[in-house]
């Protein structure tokens, strides 16, 4: 019994040392939010620079309708014909 | 109280007798959850990333298609959009992606800087391309174009905590970027129209079709939905390569409880013979249970943290984000809330409690005692 | 209902016209039929049969373990038949301790834990009821196995825990079903001695066993169990032809 108190210590203390470090993380984002608005004004889009290997992946909503990622998220593949489910409707 | 706690204490000692199985399924789920989680906390990092920057992006952008792929717009075609009430501004964009051999990746070329006559046009450069190219302020570069070599003289490089959203970017001045990127004189890539009154969005997005036939307008809304299909799929994706294990992991959860070895079935007839109701031992099974699921599902969650937040996520980034020769390693901040990590371990703790009482109470039912 | 007296001593388990019938997955086995027997204070009480004749199930319903199909069973004066599952394994715990075949003890468990182990589901052990254990390994010579692990202990001694275990509720009654199986002879003697010492301190005591060794070297009233019917008073010592027969039946067919 005595054991499983001490593991439940060392956890606790590990959730709030999570706590901690996430709680300081998350003020030092938000804190950067001006600086991170501006980068995306000047990029002009607010896709994030993810994977430059081929162009419709870099900014996904700039991108022609018929490229799968897009509107087909279920595309194993960046042919549109390797795509498991078609594009979703979108709302009028 | 005091049963409940003869009773945890019981169940303790049955877990300390089958040390190894115990041991071996806290790993299991620890491993199982901790991929999970980390699929989720880099998925709902990302996508709070976008969120909070998602206003700074254009009210409207406006595409001309020809053959259903975006081409180049006049510059003027949508001028008369700007004396409309509700539009702020209508800004031309010189923008695109440009191939760099020499690193093998693409860059975006932004016309966004002031027009220069300097003899090689000033540039800002993002934190990873400058750091690919160890580029410094005051460095000068060449790049290659249909027109000749384009020379920019670096101006400043962008900082690590914009990376996410420019580190492949290189921002110069209109003239330099329509020689990277080959856009004639006259002629734009798309216009960027910002509004005064957002809820008149759909009305100048009509004006502006009206001006340029089969024009594309994406509205800022559809940028972020855009988004979140990419990270569904890419994280259900992950999910669905982590429900093999999960199977497995219920799989061998059962066996050990189901299979009730011979060990475990004398127990109970004994526990029953000295006086034990079922619910007395379907009450430990259930601590045995709990002890074993929380425990590992909690050391899978903060593993999953340390990995994501501590470690930047070595191996998973590539998988989720795609790979880059540009891009450093993910610095993300975490958006992780009581609410998300009580579902978590729900999602762990309840079927595992589940499968362990099920045949433990058949076997305490079954009036065997010996 | 008053308790039953019989001559000077009080009955503490009655059973009359208890029959029970299991169903095994494939036929109707009928494991007791119509059994009457008491057990009074301070009385031991054989009851001898094959393999498979019913003693354990005669031996589970006579502790409150199993509720009978028919008839009735008393224990300490209050009628368990009919009582629900919590409440007759509540009354039957605090005055009746069993010794199963093969003792029951919880391996990787220390002996005194073993002991202990009734006492969970109302809380632990309180201070008193720890002491009682501690005397109780005085009593059966065993006081420095109290921390061993069972796994490392003889038959005989594993029998001592488990004698142990049964009697840390101080019950009023003390079952046995077929203690000296795997005892050598010097332990079944230990064993005489100990039951006559139970006895004498005022416990009712049921052994079911058809082991010669003990059938000869205790006293006390025998009755014998056949195919779950119990056939009447056995007398005092085993005679030789009864032994024999005892040799030839064995089989099983029965339940436990």
């Amino acid at each position: 019994m005595r054991r499983l108190g001490l593991a439940a210590l060392v956890m606790l203390a590990l959730i709030v040392a999570m706590h901690v470090h996430g709680s300081a993380r998350h003020s030092a984002w938000q804190d950067c939010v001006d600086e991170r608005r501006s980068a995306v004004a000047r990029v002009g889009f607010s896709d994030l620079a993810l994977s430059s290997s081929a162009r419709w992946l870099r900014a996904p909503s700039q991108t022609e309708r018929s490229a799968p990622l897009s509107d087909g998220p279920i595309a194993f593949d960046t042919d549109p014909a390797g795509a498991l489910l078609g594009p979703v409707e979108e709302a009028p | 109280m005091k049963r409940q706690l003869a009773l945890l204490e019981f169940a303790l000692g049955s877990l300390r007798r089958r040390r190894g199985r115990s041991v071996a399924l806290v790993a299991a789920l620890a491993a199982v959850t901790g991929l999970y989680a980390s699929g989720v906390f880099v998925v709902d990092a990302l996508r709070a990333e976008v969120a909070s920057t998602v206003e700074a992006a254009p009210s409207l952008t406006v595409q001309r298609l020809v053959a259903g792929r975006p081409s180049l717009i006049d510059e003027g075609a949508l001028s008369s959009l700007a004396s409309d009430p509700a539009v702020r501004s209508v800004r031309g964009r010189v923008w695109g992606f440009f191939y760099a051999s020499a690193i093998e990746a693409n860059i975006v070329v932004v016309g966004g800087l002031a027009s220069s006559s300097e003899d090689a046009a000033p540039a800002v450069v993002g934190h990873g391309l400058s750091q690919r190219l160890a580029l410094h302020d005051g460095d000068r570069l060449a790049l290659g174009s249909p027109d000749g070599p384009v020379r920019v003289q670096i101006a400043d490089v962008r900082p690590g905590v914009t990376a996410l959203h420019d580190t492949d970017v290189l921002e110069t001045t209109p003239e330099a970027a329509r020689r990277l990127l080959g856009v004639p004189a006259g002629q734009v890539v798309d216009v960027a129209v910002e509004l005064s009154r957002e809820e008149e969005a759909s009305v100048v997005a009509e004006r502006a079709i009206e001006l340029v036939p089969g024009a594309r307008v994406i509205e800022r809304s559809a940028m972020v939905r855009a988004y979140d299909l990419t990270f569904d799929g890419r994280g259900g994706l992950l999910n669905a390569l982590l429900i093999p294990c999960l199977a497995a992991l219920l799989l061998l959860g059962w066996e050990r409880f189901t299979g009730l070895g011979p060990e475990e079935r004398k127990e109970i007839a004994v526990l029953k013979s000295c006086g034990w109701h079922t619910s007395d031992v379907l009450t430990c099974r259930i601590y045995e249970s709990l002890v074993i699921a929380l425990g590992g599902a909690l050391l899978g969650l903060l593993g999953a943290y340390a990995y994501v937040f501590v470690l930047d996520a070595p191996g998973l980034a590539s998988v989720l984000l795609g790979w880059s020769s540009l891009h450093g390693g993910l610095h993300l901040a975490p958006q992780i809330d009581a609410a998300s990590i009580l579902s978590l371990l729900a999602l762990v703790v309840l079927p595992f409690v589940a499968i362990g009482v099920v045949p433990a109470w058949r076997a305490a039912a079954s009036g065997r005692t010996s | 209902m008053a308790r039953r007296s019989v001559g000077a001593h009080v009955v503490i388990v009655r059973l009359d016209g208890v029959s029970k019938r299991f169903f095994d997955g494939r036929r109707k086995v009928e494991a007791l039929r119509d059994v009457s027997v008491e057990l009074a204070s301070e009385e031991t009480l054989l009851i001898q049969g094959p393999s498979g004749s019913g003693k354990s199930t005669l031996l589970s319903i006579a502790a409150g373990l199993l509720p009978p199909t028919s008839g009735d069973v008393w224990i300490d004066g209050r009628s368990i038949a009919h009582m629900r599952d919590h409440h007759r394994v509540a009354h039957c715990r605090d005055r009746v301790g069993v010794v199963r075949q093969g003792l029951g003890l919880i391996d990787g468990m220390g002996a005194l834990e073993n002991v202990l182990v009734p006492l969970t589901p109302t809380g632990g052990a309180s201070k008193g009821e720890l002491e009682r254990a501690h005397a109780l390994f005085e009593e059966l010579d065993i006081r420095e196995l109290e921390g061993a692990d069972v796994r490392a202990m003889s038959g005989g001694q594993r029998q001592r825990v488990a004698i142990a275990r049964a009697l840390i509720r101080a019950p009023k009654a003390l079952l046995f079903d077929e203690p000296t199986a795997h005892l050598d002879d010097k332990n079944v003697l230990d064993f005489v001695e100990l039951v006559e010492g139970q006895r004498g301190g005022g416990r009712a005591v049921l052994i079911a066993t058809h082991d010669p060794r003990l059938l000869n070297a205790l006293s006390g009233r025998r009755q014998r169990i056949v195919a779950g019917a119990l056939q009447g008073d056995g007398g005092d010592k085993l005679d030789e032809e009864g032994g024999d027969e005892l040799d030839e039946e064995g089989g099983d067919g029965g339940v436990p």
